[in-house]
């Protein structure tokens, strides 16, 4: 807050206004559930369509007992089943419980492409939470296999492109690179887990179906980047790295989640897509993947694998 | 030492078509057939050796040493006195830095005697003279205005207003009733339950987009270049368009023509204007008789005062001037230019302190060039050519594929021509057509996350006509036709008539009046307006946004107590008809969707009590105001959405000003202003969650903590504590051989009320808590002004 405080008053050039903080009390808060329902289809590297539901409080605990139906089309339903929280999230912050709602891998597998999804969620003692959305249609990567892996040269930027998917709101592609930021520093290259950089790539809209490898990922982290490993992304990826990539469409739900709505000083709005006694998001995507490769060194010996389409 | 006078050699020759395109003019001569027949009109021109006309020249008629009427000179020099009964008097002319002329006149019944008079220059100051005058001016717009709301913020009042840093006429206008102001931070207003994109703010008569400088902290306009501020709240007849909620005119000041200079410091910014005439040599060369002009620069100086040690990263520029010319035949040229520039430079500052490198700045440049051509028995013509822009942009560096931009231009030609048909009538007609064109961007990572293009012609056109009957009635009937034409979306065509009806009682004194009106608007800031500082992004009206269209009824008393004190209230409705706020849910697929069409209400009441007279002068201000605002509910999952309707931000029920000014020990002057306003709106949080998104690389799908979230309540539903603020201001002038110095300072918030800014819930705590920051604290500065 008194950062908040000095970043404003550094704006308005008055050295001499401080900006007076408020009075602190004490406020009630309300009990609300916030379901995050999920049906994410394909992606090799998910090993199958996963479909789950992570019902929890603003209080901060979790909602057992709850019957979570996820019907497809308007006729066969898929019934969500209590499992152990660890199965729809890794991280778990000391605070916040929250129960977790998985169909079985057989049911998961059936949802395909295009459907059309209702949501409906039965709380105990009686309340209901209930959403609809579409999953946004099938696509593929041009030139690159889903889950396949291709060599791309240093310095090299890959332009990827997939075909439209119906109905998405924006494509939302992911790349993990190992081996950048050490390379950048001087030192040698290695494929460390460590040595890890994790990027966000938007593509807006259906008909936005290219994105420029590295050099469009990481437009959310561009105040957390190295100079140096910035002005690299803007060329390629150097020797001896190696990064996936996803390429998710998204719906209108899932994009209206993430982004956010209008500013509040207390903090970011999620706009909820799920109605009723309660908020949260009822999201839908298809995901394609793939890897890149760039060889240690000119002679190319490091891997045998296609060559990614960048001309 | 007096001038000689009586001039017709330089009347202009009536030979303007007006009176047979005046329909309306036509319509309303019937009225003058019931004139008083003993009754006639004393009017004129006064202008100076060189031809300029002298502004503001009080002209008093008297019979022996009894004030008769009194008046003042407009722009042009030309004043009127009406309803003078038969008889002879003496017409006296005073005006600043000229010789006081006496001539005789004599009137034998309903005639109308023209006075053409020139006057001397002579540097003697008459005392009380600017007083008398400005009284002079309220009382002839309490008696000629019909519908309009005018009220009027002159120099030396905007100076005595406290205030932040420095005097600011935009800042100053929120003293004024009806007027709504939401943040200390914010120097945009809204009147009357309008945006505030949907006041016409117009330099010299060039509109002009943002002016505000350092996100809208304060206003581009350098006091020290200005004569006077004046907002139209309401009831603004047919010749202005563009804007629906008000018309704030700025008019600049283009000195006496004599070499001088005004300067001052404050916090803020140094800032120096120079104003001068042309040699006999240069204004032969242009073929004017006169030619005088004043300039001023401003600049902050925090990047350089602090280079040594820091890298600071703002600084604001602007240059304002005007140059008047006067022809043989008095026509008067007029150029105003301004331009501006806000930087927020962060590219030289050490990566480690602020590792993305961006380059921020954003400003206005407006042109306007006037001709003006007075007509004889008064009014005029007058052809404006005006160019205005407003631009910001975002570089980064860096990153070549980031791009944030926004431009909207403005291009006007028009023509008013104001005619005198009768002493008893006055009819203005004109038109212009203009181009608006917009181009905002926002892309970065190859994908465009907003923006649009868009323009259009305006083809405005109006004719209006003011009867009048001194001192019983005033009534006031104009259309104005606005053809818009956008490049993208279809033709709009916009009649809107306007009609104003004043009834004067008790010998003049006390006035009813009713005014009712249809505004049109063709282009929006998508700013948030929630926001205390904020950048407008402009767009036009088309296929993906609609105009607004404002119907708007006024009924007001208003009158004099004595010479002294002033009363006005008024009550109002509005409707607002197309307004617009940012779709936070837009479809990334329809590129039409991302501007929400709504619609608005307004009704309230406003107070004021102005004391004009004496030592102690000022004014108290009361507004009431409910306002809402209906939009389709863009974040709900049903088709079709429903509708939410909330209270705007600028919703403050109850806002009272009283403003003062007073004289201090030892000659010093000082001012007064308590504000109080019940809160404003908000849309309290009502609870926080952790949210999730899938992560389809590190986790395979598993959902990834991406942060907090806050539920929020109604929109609008709940409300800031109340405001309130008192602003002490002291200024001394002392007068040295060389000119004047003016040391001032201004107390800002001197009971230090700790006024809400924001509120911050914060439902991660345990108990959870709300905290929040105010606005000013008690706040000192202080500066200096000279004058030579």
């Amino acid at each position: 807050m008194k950062r908040q405080c000095m970043v404003l008053s550094f704006l308005l050039v008055l050295a001499s206004v401080g900006c007076g903080i408020q009075e602190t009390l004490i406020v009630e808060l309300e009990d609300l559930v916030v379901a995050e329902v999920h049906v994410q289809i394909g992606g090799a590297f998910l090993g199958g369509n996963r479909v789950m539901a992570f019902l929890h409080r603003t209080l901060g605990t979790s909602v057992p007992g709850a019957r979570v139906v996820i019907t497809r089309g308007g006729t066969s339903s898929v019934e969500l089943q209590e499992a152990d929280e660890n199965a729809c999230r890794q991280e778990r912050p000391k605070r916040t419980r929250g129960t977790c709602y998985l169909s079985s891998q057989e049911a998961a597998d059936e949802f395909v492409p295009g459907e059309q999804l209702e949501l409906t969620i039965e709380l105990t003692q009686g309340r209901t939470l209930r959403s609809a959305t579409t999953v946004p249609g099938g696509f593929t990567l041009t030139g690159i296999e889903d889950g396949s892996r291709c060599l791309l040269p240093p310095d090299t930027p890959l332009t990827i492109r997939w075909s439209r998917s119906s109905g998405t709101w924006a494509y939302v592609s992911e790349t993990l690179i190992i081996g950048l930021e050490r390379s950048v520093a001087g030192t040698v290259a290695s494929a460390n887990e460590l040595d890890s950089l994790w990027l966000l790539g938007l593509s807006l809209s259906a008909s936005d179906t290219t994105i420029v490898f590295p050099t469009e990922f990481g437009i959310f982290e561009r105040f957390d980047l190295d100079a140096e490993v910035a002005a690299q992304l803007q060329k390629g990826l150097t020797p001896g790295s190696t990064a996936s990539v996803t390429v998710t469409a998204a719906d209108r739900n899932y994009v209206n989640w993430a982004r956010g709505g209008n500013f509040n000083p207390s903090g970011r709005i999620s706009i909820p897509s799920v109605t009723g006694d309660g908020t949260g998001v009822f999201g839908a995507t298809v995901t394609r993947t793939f890897e890149t490769v760039v060889n240690p060194d000119s002679s190319g010996a490091a891997y045998d694998v296609p060559a990614c389409p960048t001309s | 030492m007096l001038a000689v006078t009586r001039d017709n050699a330089d009347l202009n020759p009536p030979n303007f078509p007006s009176r047979s395109i005046l329909l309306i003019a036509l319509l309303s001569c019937r009225f003058t057939l019931a004139l008083d027949a003993q009754e006639g009109t004393i009017q004129g021109r006064v202008r100076d050796e060189q031809g300029a006309a002298v502004f503001r020249a009080v002209v008093r008629l008297l019979s022996d040493t009894t004030l008769v009427g009194i008046t003042d000179t407009d722009r042009l020099g030309s004043f009127r006195l009406t309803r003078v009964p038969a008889g002879s008097y003496r017409l006296n002319f005073r005006a600043l830095g000229y010789a006081e002329l006496t001539e005789d006149v004599a009137l034998i019944g309903d005639e109308t005697v023209e006075f053409y008079v020139r006057v001397e220059r002579q540097a003697i100051q008459l005392e009380g003279l600017e007083v008398e005058a400005e009284r002079s001016r309220e009382r002839i717009r309490f008696e000629e205005a019909g519908g309009a709301t005018v009220r009027e913020i002159s120099l030396s009042d905007l100076k005595q207003i406290p205030g932040v840093a420095e005097a600011d006429p935009i800042r100053a206008v929120e003293v004024l009733p009806g007027v709504v102001s939401t943040s200390d931070f914010s120097a945009s207003f809204h009147v009357r339950g309008g945006s505030q994109d949907q006041n016409l703010i117009l330099l010299d008569g060039v509109p002009i987009f943002s002016p505000f400088h350092l996100g809208g902290f304060f206003s581009v306009f350098n006091a020290d270049m200005l004569d006077r501020a004046e907002l139209q709240s309401g009831g603004f007849s047919a010749e202005h368009g563009g804007r629906v909620s008000s018309v704030l005119q700025i008019e600049s000041d283009p000195g006496d023509g004599e070499f001088g200079v005004d300067a001052g410091i404050s916090l803020l910014a140094s800032r120096v204007a120079v104003g001068g005439g042309a040699s006999s040599q240069v204004v032969n060369s242009l073929g004017l008789a006169d030619l005088k002009w004043r300039a001023s620069v401003r600049r902050s100086y925090f990047d350089i005062l602090l280079k040594p040690v820091f890298e600071f990263p703002y600084h604001l520029t602007d240059f304002q001037t005007i140059v008047e010319g006067w022809t043989d035949s008095g026509d008067r040229l007029v150029l105003t230019a301004y331009t501006g520039d806000d930087v927020v430079d962060l590219t030289r500052l050490e990566l480690e302190d602020f590792p993305l490198r961006i380059k921020w700045d954003w400003g206005n440049d407006i042109v306007g060039l006037r001709w003006t051509r007075a007509r004889r028995g008064g009014g005029s013509l007058d052809v404006r050519a005006n160019l205005s822009r407003y631009g910001s942009s975002l570089v980064l560096p860096d990153f070549a594929d980031t791009n944030f931009s926004s431009v909207i231009n403005q291009r006007q030609l028009r023509v008013d021509l104001d005619t005198r048909p009768s002493p008893t009538l006055q009819a203005k007609v004109g038109g212009a057509i203009e181009w608006m064109g917009y181009d905002n961007l926002l892309e970065t990572g190859g994908s465009k996350f907003g923006g649009g293009v868009g323009s259009g012609w305006l083809t405005g056109s109006y004719a209006q006509a003011s009867w009048s009957r001194p001192r019983e009635w005033v009534i006031e009937v104009g259309t104005r036709l606005d053809l818009w034409h956008p490049y993208h979306g279809d033709q709009i065509l916009e009649i809107a008539p306007r009609v104003a009806v004043k009834r004067f009682f008790d010998d003049g004194d006390l006035a009813l009046k009713l005014a009712a009106g249809r505004y049109t608007q063709f282009l929006h800031s998508l700013r948030d307006e929630d926001l205390p500082i904020g950048l407008d992004l402009w767009v036009v009206a088309g296929d993906r946004a609609p105009p607004v269209v404002s119907d708007q009824i006024q009924l007001g008393i208003e009158g004099y107590v004595g010479q002294d004190w002033f009363w006005a209230l008024e009550g109002y409705t509005r409707t607002f008809d197309g307004v617009v706020a940012v779709n936070g849910a837009e479809d990334p697929n329809d590129e039409l969707d991302d501007i929400l069409g709504g619609k608005g209400l307004s009704y309230g009441a406003d107070l004021l009590v102005r004391k004009e007279v004496g030592s102690l002068t000022g004014w108290a201000a009361l507004s009431f105001l409910k306002a809402d605002r209906t939009f389709p509910d863009a974040y709900s999952p049903f088709i079709p959405q429903p509708e939410v309707t909330y209270p705007p931000i600028f919703d403050r029920r109850i806002d009272f000003d009283l403003v003062l000014r007073y004289p201090l020990p030892f000659g010093g002057d000082g001012g007064l202003r308590w504000n109080f306003g019940t809160g404003i709106p908000y849309t309290k949080p009502i609870g926080s969650h952790r949210y999730y998104l899938p992560d389809f690389l590190r986790e395979q799908g598993l959902l990834d903590r991406d942060g907090s979230a806050v539920v929020l309540g109604e929109r609008n539903g709940s409300r800031y504590a109340p405001y309130h603020r008192l602003d002490l201001s002291f200024r001394k002038t002392f007068e040295k051989p060389w000119g004047t110095l003016v040391p001032y300072l201004n107390l800002v918030n001197v009971y230090n009320r700790k006024n809400v800014l924001f509120y911050f819930f914060n439902y991660r705590a345990r108990p959870p808590t709300r905290s929040g920051i105010s606005m000013f604290p008690i706040l000192p500065t202080f500066g200096f002004e000279v004058r030579f």
